[in-house]
C-alpha cells in the first residue's frame, strides 16, 4: 500500500513542481543565450537584468514552493474534503506521513539537482571550472591539518543534512496535526502552534547556552585537541542522533492525532 | 443474518453540543436501510464514526465485528456528503486510484456505467456538472463488492431523474449480502427501496423499524410517520 501511495502522491507533487523546474531550466537557458550576445548597449543591459532578475525569481519560486506544496499536500489531502477519501482507503495514518514524507525530501533533492544544473547552464564553461577549483582547494585546506576521514566526514554531513530536512518537514506536519485539534480557524492554529514552538525552542536554546557558560569546559577542550578528529565526529552524531529524536517525536504526535484524535469537519 | 454494525453507548460531544447522545444501534446483513433525521440530527457525525474520520466521544462502533481502522475500510464503501475527489485528477485517473486501493472495486463495471452516462475517462472532474460529478462519485462507490455501503445525502442537491439514476444504481449493484445505510431526508424518492428505517432526531434514535411494519402498525407510509414524527 505504500507503494500506492507514493506513486499518487509522486504524480500530485509532478503535477505543480514539474512547471516549475521546467521554467527555472530554461529561464537559465534564456540567460545564457543572452550572455552570448554581450554587448555594451543600453537596450543590452535592461534585457540582461531582466534576465537575471528572472531566473533569480525562478530560483526563490522553485525552493517556496517545494516547501509549500510540501505542506500543503499534506495538510489539503489529509484535513480537507480530500481527506475523506485518504482516510477511507485502507492504510495506515503512518503510511499516510511516510509516503507523503518520501515525496517532500525526493523533490527537495530533485529541486536542489535543477537548481544546480540550472546554474551549470548560467555559468557553462566559464565560471563553473572556477567554482570547483575553489570548492576542492578550501576542502584541501580544511583537512590538511588534521586527520579527519574525508569520506566518514562527507557521509556524516550528508546524513547530517536529511537529518535536518526529515525534521524540519515532520515539524510542520505535527504543527498541521495539532491545529486540528482546534474548534475553529485550524489552520491559524496550526501557525499559532509551529511559532509557538519556534519562540519556546529560542527560549530555551538560550537559557542553555547561559548554561553552558558555568560548565567546566576544560576537559573537553584538551579532548578536543588531543582529539581533532573524534570531536568533529562526535558533534556531527550528536546533532543526527538529536534530529533523528525529534523527527520520532514529530511523527509520533501526527500519527497519534490522525488515528486516535481525528476530528474531520 | 450477521450483525454488520454494532454500536454501543456512542457519544459525540462537539464541545457541549450533543450530536450523539449515548446511542445503541444494530445493523444486521443483506438490508437496505435509510438513516433519517432533519438536518442537524447526527446522521453526519454517525457516519464518519463509522468511517473513522471523527472520533466518538465516549462509547463503541464495531463494523463486522472490528473498530474503525484499516481491516475496517477493506469492506466499507462510503459515499460523503460533500464533493471529495481531488478535482483535477481526470475521471480515469480516479478509477486507477480505486483500483489500486480497493481490492473489492471492480474497475471494469465503474467504466461501463460511466461510458452508459457519456461520461469519458479523459473528463476533468472539475469540469463536470455538479450532477454528474455526483453520479462519478456514486458509480465508484458502487462499483465496491464491499459489505457495508453507506451513503450520506447520495440524492440531495440533485435533479429527480437524476434521482431515479441514484436509487437504480444502488439497487442493481450492490452486494445482496450486504447493507446499505442510506442517510437522507427525502424520504418519498428513497422510501420504495427501503427494508428499514432508522429515525434520529437530536442525536438519539427515536425508532428503528422495518418498513412493512411502519405500514402495518401505523397504517402509514414512512414518509408520512416522519412528518408526524419530526412535525415542528
Amino acid at each position: 500500500m505504500v507503494k500506492k501511495l507514493i506513486k499518487h502522491e509522486f504524480t500530485a507533487f509532478t503535477r505543480t513542481m514539474l512547471p516549475m523546474e521546467l521554467i527555472l531550466l530554461g529561464v537559465a537557458l534564456l540567460n545564457r543565450i543572452i550572455h552570448l550576445f554581450e554587448s555594451h548597449d543600453t537596450s543590452y543591459a535592461i534585457i540582461e537584468w531582466s534576465s537575471n532578475a528572472a531566473y533569480c525569481i525562478s530560483l526563490m519560486v522553485c525552493g517556496v514552493m517545494t516547501v509549500a506544496v510540501a505542506i500543503s499536500r499534506f495538510y489539503k489531502n489529509l484535513f480537507t474534503s480530500e481527506g475523506y477519501l485518504s482516510f477511507t482507503l485502507p492504510v495506515t495514518p503512518a503510511q499516510h506521513i511516510f509516503a507523503k514524507l518520501l515525496v517532500a525530501c525526493t523533490y527537495t533533492v530533485i529541486t536542489m539537482v535543477t537548481v544546480f544544473i540550472s546554474i551549470c547552464i548560467i555559468s557553462m564553461g566559464d565560471y563553473l571550472v572556477e567554482l570547483f577549483k575553489a570548492a576542492g582547494y578550501l576542502i584541501e585546506e580544511l583537512f590538511a591539518h588534521n586527520t579527519v576521514h574525508r569520506i566518514f566526514f562527507a557521509i556524516e554531513v550528508l546524513i547530517m543534512c536529511v537529518a535536518v530536512g526529515v525534521s524540519e518537514i515532520l515539524k510542520f506536519y505535527a504543527c498541521i496535526s495539532l491545529g486540528q485539534r482546534a474548534k475553529k480557524n485550524r489552520i491559524l492554529a496550526a501557525f499559532g502552534i509551529y511559532f509557538g514552538y519556534y519562540f519556546v525552542c529560542q527560549i530555551f536554546g538560550t537559557v542553555l547556552l547561559i548554561g553552558m557558560t558555568s560548565f567546566e569546559w576544560e576537559g573537553v577542550v584538551k579532548f578536543a585537541v588531543n582529539n581533532p578528529n573524534g570531536i568533529i565526529h562526535i558533534v556531527l552524531l550528536l546533532i543526527v542522533a538529536f534530529y533523528c529524536a525529534m523527527s520520532a517525536l514529530y511523527f509520533a504526535v501526527s500519527r497519534y492525532i490522525m488515528q486516535k484524535r481525528l476530528n474531520l469537519e | 443474518m450477521s450483525e454488520l454494525l454494532k454500536c454501543q453507548q456512542l457519544t459525540k460531544d462537539y464541545g457541549g453540543v450533543l450530536a450523539l447522545n449515548y446511542i445503541d444501534l444494530t445493523v444486521e446483513s443483506g438490508k437496505i436501510i435509510g438513516l433519517l433525521g432533519p438536518n442537524g440530527s447526527g446522521k453526519t457525525t454517525l457516519i464518519k464514526i463509522i468511517n473513522g474520520l471523527l472520533t466518538p466521544t465516549s462509547g463503541t462502533v464495531l463494523v463486522n465485528g472490528m473498530a474503525p481502522g484499516v481491516e475496517t475500510k477493506k469492506i466499507v464503501a462510503y459515499l460523503p456528503d460533500n464533493s471529495y475527489l481531488n478535482s483535477w485528477m481526470t475521471v480515469g485517473q480516479i478509477v486507477d486510484m480505486f483500483t489500486d486501493f480497493y481490492e473489492d472495486f471492480r474497475p471494469e463495471l465503474a467504466l461501463d456505467m460511466l461510458k452508459r452516462l457519456g461520461i469519458s475517462p479523459e473528463a476533468k472532474l472539475k469540469t463536470l456538472s455538479k450532477g454528474n460529478k455526483e453520479k462519478v462519485c456514486l458509480i465508484l462507490v458502487m462499483s465496491r463488492n464491499a459489505l457495508l455501503y453507506v451513503l450520506d445525502e447520495p440524492i440531495a442537491g440533485v435533479d429527480p431523474a437524476t434521482r431515479d439514476y441514484v436509487i437504480s444504481t444502488i439497487i442493481n449493484n450492490y452486494n445482496p449480502e450486504a447493507s446499505v445505510i442510506i442517510s437522507t431526508h427525502l424520504i418519498s424518492d428513497i422510501e420504495q427501496v427501503l427494508d428499514e428505517v432508522i429515525f434520529i432526531n437530536q442525536g438519539n434514535i427515536v425508532m428503528k423499524k422495518s418498513v412493512d411494519e411502519i405500514r402495518e402498525e401505523h397504517g402509514k407510509s414512512v414518509d408520512e410517520l416522519f412528518r408526524e414524527v419530526f412535525r415542528w
